[in-house]
């Protein structure tokens, strides 16, 4: 079996019109789907401000004493000091990297494992599905935050065990959301061709399948990662988060709770900075849906 | 229907069977001796006899297959074991935090319907700019975990509401309207995410319904929009939306657990933050265990409600 499988490769565009092509197409999308600009541009900032966090911080998140303790914002620090006297603008911009440290790899170790299992449990059926479609009915079964919680209180908080928790969390989801298009494409006429002329399971899974059923995947992970980053800021305003001094929204959200009449910035800004990255993530996943899936709007 | 429910329940056991392993299995994951853990590295060193009396008393001393069968005979007669820190059975500081929660998440559901159903109902049937309004409202409410909206309301509503008590929680049997007035906060924190899911589902499960034949039949024959909409799209709407609750279940104890620590109210979630606090771990397990079975039992309960209303899901 060689390449000629199905379905044929598009030829490239002409060199010519393939500049304007891309920008063309772009614009297009842009004014039919709104929700996947605003989402992209909302997430991008948020990547920018991970990455960048270096350059765009004045002092160091861990310098203690820059100002007197939980100082209003001013000049110098603008969004003032935390209770050890340390920069809550620059705590934030790097909070970016913690919350996106643990969020998305995490989604992408469910998406891995669901992937899997939601593959293999669709497309073989029978006892294989039952097993595995048990095995996460129990994992569903539990509040997601609660064994999160035990599980991080008993490993440890850690940034490893965070990510870890947070995407066996999310396996079953991501097992169903690829189970169900698997089962209905299993039966369209171009898996059988396949079959016929002598495509093996790993072929006709990887070529021919998953292809077939990527929409689903990508807007569901999308959606994953706003809920993987709501679980990381209840895990560490719960005290079980990234360990200090790591910096941390949900952690500085509940260290604030005992100033917050007299310095109400110092609970508003984490605060914000974790509907900001969850709302971002979600109008990205929305607005996916809209571009990729529009049967499911 | 008989049928359905015995299908429905052969396909719970072993699912309740991997729930008592896995909340067994979650503890036994514990890095090091659970015995010191309990105790404290430092305590463990000085007194040896002490440390010895927990492993017996947690049974560490037996192989790991009999500490499971054991505790899983035990949960069979309703003998969760002993908390460690709070000195009584596990079933029975189960059982006075349950009303607690029951009581926050039915509010909580009911807050949900009330605010989320009608703006749904606006966005599927008004359309245009209501639907979009809906959606971005809809991405923001899910967005904003439960702990900030609790945050925002003590920072700006409570100053303007003294008669509103924040704390001192008191059981609803002891003093009702107190009880209720101290929920408010609560409710409202835990309630405005689930009422944007409502929202987002009632608008799908409606527009689907808007599409039915007998809707067109209806309006042909001259009945005004509100009539049409109530008599006909929200009753068959109303079944997909109650499915949606019953899948919220878990989503809901999650944020009982974080907003019963806001608030001190004295319910499962604020047990399990005991717990976890004081390393108390055969309770921690033990509300792992009742949890897990608890949202299985809702689902199915669900399922069948689903099942009786709807007679083609029997059949399927």
């Amino acid at each position: 079996m060689t390449s000629q499988g199905w379905p044929v490769p598009i030829q490239a565009p002409a060199a010519r019109r393939a500049t304007a092509r891309p920008v063309r197409a772009l614009r297009t999308l842009v004014a039919r789907y709104p929700l996947l600009l605003v989402g992209a541009v909302l997430v991008g900032v948020l990547v920018v401000l991970a990455v960048a966090a270096p350059l765009l911080v004045r002092n160091s998140p861990y310098q203690i004493g820059l100002g007197p303790s939980m100082s209003p914002p001013s000049a110098n620090l603008w969004f003032g000091t935390d209770k050890l006297g340390r920069d809550l603008f620059s705590r934030i911009v790097y909070g970016s990297r913690t919350t996106l440290l643990v969020s998305i790899p995490s989604v992408l170790l469910a998406m891995v494992f669901g992937l899997g299992l939601g593959l293999s449990a669709g497309y073989f059926g029978g006892r294989t599905d039952q097993v595995i479609m048990r095995l996460m009915d129990i994992l569903l079964a539990f509040p997601s935050l609660l064994l999160a919680l035990a599980i991080v209180a008993v490993l440890g908080p850690s940034i490893r065990n965070l990510l870890l928790t947070i995407g066996i969390l999310y396996i079953p989801s991501m097992a169903r959301v690829v189970r169900g298009p698997v089962l209905a494409a299993k039966e369209r006429e171009y898996i059988t061709a396949a079959r016929t002329i002598g495509a093996g399971t790993w072929r006709i899974l990887l070529r021919h399948v998953l292809p077939n059923i990527l929409s689903p995947i990508i807007v569901d992970a999308t959606l994953a990662t706003s809920r993987a980053i709501l679980v990381e800021s209840a895990l560490s305003y719960l005290g079980l988060g990234a360990p200090p001094p790591n910096p941390s929204w949900g952690e500085m959200l509940s260290s604030s709770r005992q100033f917050m009449t007299l310095a109400p910035w110092s609970a508003l800004f984490p605060g914000l900075a974790i509907v900001y990255a969850a709302t971002a993530f979600i109008l990205l996943g929305n607005g996916l849906r809209d571009w990729l899936d529009p049967r499911r709007r | 229907m008989l049928r359905y429910i015995l299908s429905r329940l052969v396909f719970m056991a072993p699912v309740v069977l991997g729930i008592t392993l896995l909340s067994f299995v979650v503890i036994k994951m514990l890095p090091g001796d659970l015995a010191i853990a309990v105790m404290g590295t430092e305590s463990a060193n000085t007194n040896p006899a002490g440390l010895e009396a927990i492993r017996a008393e947690l049974g560490l001393n037996r192989p790991l297959h009999e500490q499971y069968l054991g505790w899983l005979a035990g949960a069979l007669r309703g003998d969760l074991g002993k908390s460690l820190s709070l000195k009584i059975s596990i079933l029975e500081a189960i059982k006075s935090a349950l009303p607690t929660t029951l009581e926050l998440a039915l509010l909580s559901v009911l807050f949900g319907l009330v605010v989320g159903a009608p703006i749904g109902i606006l966005a599927a049937t008004r359309g245009g700019v209501w639907d979009g309004i809906t959606r971005l409202a809809v991405s923001l409410g899910v967005g904003m975990p439960s702990f900030f909206i609790a945050t925002l309301l003590l920072l700006f509503i409570a100053p303007q509401t003294p008669w509103i008590p924040t704390f001192n929680y008191v059981p609803l049997a002891q003093d009702a309207k107190r009880n209720l007035l101290v929920m408010i906060f609560p409710v409202v924190s835990i309630g405005t995410g689930l009422a944007m899911t409502i929202a987002e589902n009632t608008r799908s499960a409606v527009l689907d319904v808007l599409n039915e034949a007998y809707v067109t039949v209806a309006r042909a024959k001259g009945l005004s929009s509100p009539l049409v909409v109530w008599r006909h799209v929200l009753k068959n709407a109303a079944i997909p939306i109650i499915s949606v609750l019953g899948l919220q279940t878990g989503f809901l104890l999650s944020g009982t657990i974080i907003i019963e620590t806001i608030f001190s109210l004295p319910g499962l979630g604020k047990l399990v933050i005991t717990g976890i606090t004081f390393r108390d771990y055969p309770l921690v397990q033990g509300i792992l265990l009742f949890t897990g079975v608890g949202v299985v039992v809702v689902n199915l309960l669900t399922d069948l409600l689903y099942a009786f209303a709807d007679p083609r899901i029997r059949y399927h």
